[in-house]
């Protein structure tokens, strides 16, 4: 289990940035998988009281505190009224609503999980990240950086009218998916996230090659199939809207 | 480091680990209704309501649950009463050990939705595990409270 002598809640984000530039610090999500490591820091910097766990509906974008949990997500109204049952197709399958109750979407976004549902549900959706130093970034770009050890502060969803559908292939209902791809459809044709590859979710045209490999959930060869089959289930659902 | 917790509306002040997870300050309190199942988020057995809502304690700093509404099965044992009798008609109960999380769960749940439907009751029970049984009974148990709920 993880291990820290000190936890701070800073009153600022220039606060928590300047604690976080230590490596001996770790900055505390949800601490759904965080809690695992067996790591030993010297502070836990947990973010709760800097305002993060709203969601906002503005003009063009949903603005999404770093600290709102995934079931916040999953059932917000105005979400579901532009995204239909995308997010709750994306997220029903992560453990139970106890821990999407606790998990956030910061964390979830800045542990880079290859499995993460919701790291390949944004993908697509264009999805910006503003960062306390970085200022505004794309998801895409953030993935392939190295840790900048910033601080994240709100997810930007563009309101773009845009039909979406997820799938996935997980072996039971909550477990971990062996492959997840989440698809839309523009103007140029289809567009797919797909993650759980097993590595880090990535973007892909529909003609596109998308590399695989193997671990104990499924091997390169059978991803490569499943993928070719949740292509096609998420082409039929959205020409089907 | 000294915190204030707010436990089945009972105010206390302790002096805890900052890494301490809510789990085992709760059970070190006497709160033996919150088990020790996984320990890594999976098993639903350590269900507790923070603010009303289903967590899960032993993934949950208790540090940061400070000056929050926690509720344990302890302080809620008129609605656990009456949603266990249900569990034990259909024969769900063999160890018992999942029970207690099962239960708060479901208070949850229809707590903030008085009138689920079979899909959204099996939903909510995602989350927690049963190693003895094969989640029917208990399924059916909640389905029952629930149709009973209705009738009145």
């Amino acid at each position: 289990m993880i291990h820290f002598e000190n936890y701070v809640r800073p009153e600022s984000f220039e606060e928590a940035y300047e604690l976080n530039r230590s490596f001996r610090n770790v900055i505390a999500g949800g601490m759904m998988w965080l809690h695992l490591s067996d790591a030993n820091y010297d502070t836990c910097i947990d973010l709760c009281d800097l305002g993060l766990d709203k969601i906002e509906e503005e003009e063009d974008c949903f603005r999404i505190g770093a600290m709102v949990s995934l079931s916040d997500v999953e059932n917000n109204e105005a979400m579901k009224e532009c995204f239909g049952s995308a997010f709750k197709d994306a997220l029903k399958h992560i453990v139970g609503v106890q821990f999407r109750n606790g998990a956030t979407i910061g964390g979830s976004i800045c542990a880079k999980l290859g499995f993460s549902d919701i790291i390949t549900m944004l993908l697509p959706l264009e999805c910006r990240l503003i960062f306390h130093k970085q200022g505004e970034i794309s998801l895409e770009e953030f993935l392939s950086q190295k840790n900048q050890r910033d601080i994240l502060k709100y997810v930007l969803i563009p309101k773009k009218k845009v039909k979406i559908a997820f799938e996935s292939v997980r072996m039971t209902y909550t477990d971990l998916p062996v492959l997840n791809v989440c698809g839309v459809k523009k103007e140029d044709g289809f567009h797919f996230a797909v993650g759980a590859r097993p590595n880090i979710a990535v973007l892909a045209k529909e003609d596109e090659t998308v590399s695989f490999g193997s671990n104990q959930r499924g091997s390169k060869e059978y991803r490569e199939h499943l993928y070719e089959v949740l292509k096609k289930r998420i082409k039929d659902a959205l020409e089907e809207d | 480091m000294q915190a204030r917790f707010i436990i089945n509306n009972e105010v206390i002040e302790r002096d805890i680990d900052p890494d301490m997870t809510l789990q085992k300050f709760l059970r070190k309190e006497g709160y033996y209704s919150v088990k020790c199942g996984c320990e890594t988020s999976n098993c639903g057995a350590c269900t507790v309501l923070l603010d009303g809502k289903p967590v899960l304690s032993c993934s949950t700093l208790a540090a940061r649950t400070a000056g929050h509404q926690i509720e344990t099965l302890e302080g809620l044992q008129k609605e656990a009463e009456e949603i266990g009798a249900y569990v034990a008609d259909e024969g769900a109960d063999q160890c018992g050990f999942c029970n207690p999380g099962y239960i708060i769960t479901m208070i949850a749940l229809f707590r903030q939705n008085e009138d689920p439907d079979d899909q959204t009751i099996r939903e909510w029970l995602a989350g927690n595990l049963c190693r003895c049984t094969g989640y029917e009974g208990q399924i059916r148990g909640f389905i029952k409270y629930r149709d009973a709920r209705r009738a009145g």
